[in-house]
């Protein structure tokens, strides 16, 4: 944990200027986890402040201090479900659904301005998120906390109070569609570039 | 030779870890944490509001049962009119030929 429990206690007695402190350790993580969620920089702080502000109105429920940052990543996964689940509604498509961040990062390349770089690390992100967009939202979470924010499975169950099996069956199915979707594209590149 | 080589779930874990790292740790704006605490507020005066508001319509629900009880329960003097039974009620009502019996002609009936 990046506090001490005494401080998530005084914040839960009403301390604000102890949960400003948590809010301080836990910030760059959270909203670190969000931004490879959601894939959108634009949204990442509006989301970020909806789990710290969950955060507030639910501290009393925490007992014990191992719970306490498995909880904030409940949060933090409601919260980037509920925002993924908000931008379906909207129907935006995801190959035209370009953020404004993308859209100036597109112009800027080409006009040669982004250096190669940043380039080839914005396609490697979008790469990684068209391959994980045949996985359902709910699953494409779970995928991304265990393979890419290197959560283990016990901090998991944890997160999600399902039992070790439940999540392994969940994790599998997710990660065999994203690996034939790269397969498929690996035999695509493989094909175009004979 | 080489895509025997290849395998495909070391190669996309190879891709999730590069993934992480092509992933920028973003620092929050000087923004972030005044604009959360406008939202806590926010969330407080309108969860004080909501709880005085339902706390004032259960008070007035409670009131008006009590009122309703009282004057549902408490004692009156029966009326006059409901110290008699259904049939002097209505034998009092109607006028003594409208309950006489008809009688019927013999000849009315086709009796021979």
């Amino acid at each position: 944990m990046l506090v001490e429990f005494d401080l998530i206690q005084r914040a839960q007695s009403g301390d604000d200027g102890a949960f400003n402190q948590i809010v301080l350790a836990y910030r760059k993580r959270i909203l670190g986890t969000i931004t490879r969620l959601i894939g959108r920089p634009e949204d990442v702080e509006d989301v970020g402040q909806e789990v710290f502000l969950r955060l507030y109105f639910s501290l009393d429920q925490l007992r014990t201090p191992e719970v306490f940052e498995p909880w904030l990543y409940r949060l933090t996964v409601n919260a980037a479900y509920d925002y993924l689940r908000r931008q379906r509604r909207r129907n935006e498509p995801r190959m035209a659904d370009l953020s404004e961040q993308q859209v100036i990062m597109a112009d800027a390349a080409a006009g040669g301005e982004l250096d190669q770089e940043t380039q080839r690390r914005t396609k490697l992100r979008e790469y990684v998120q068209e391959l994980l967009g045949g996985v359902p939202e709910q699953d494409r979470i779970l995928l991304m906390l265990k393979e890419v924010e290197g959560l283990t499975l016990k901090e998991l169950e944890k997160i999600y109070k399902v039992n070790e099996n439940a999540l392994k069956v969940r994790l599998f199915r997710a990660r065999q569609r994203v690996l034939k979707a790269f397969e498929s594209s690996q035999k695509a590149k493989a094909g175009s570039a004979e | 030779m080489q895509q025997q080589d290849r395998n495909p779930e070391q190669e996309l874990d190879s891709l999730f870890q590069s993934y992480r790292a092509a992933s920028p740790e973003p620092e929050a704006s000087a923004r972030f944490t005044p604009l959360l605490w406008e939202r806590i507020e926010a969330n407080r005066s309108f969860t004080f509001s909501m709880r005085r508001w339902t706390q004032t319509v259960v008070t007035a629900a409670a009131a008006l049962c009590a009122l309703m009880a009282i004057l549902l329960f408490t004692p009156r003097e029966p009326a006059a009119l409901y110290a008699a039974t259904y049939v002097e009620v209505l034998s009092d009502a109607q006028a003594p030929d409208v309950l006489a019996y008809v009688d019927f002609e013999q000849g009315e009936l086709g009796n021979r």
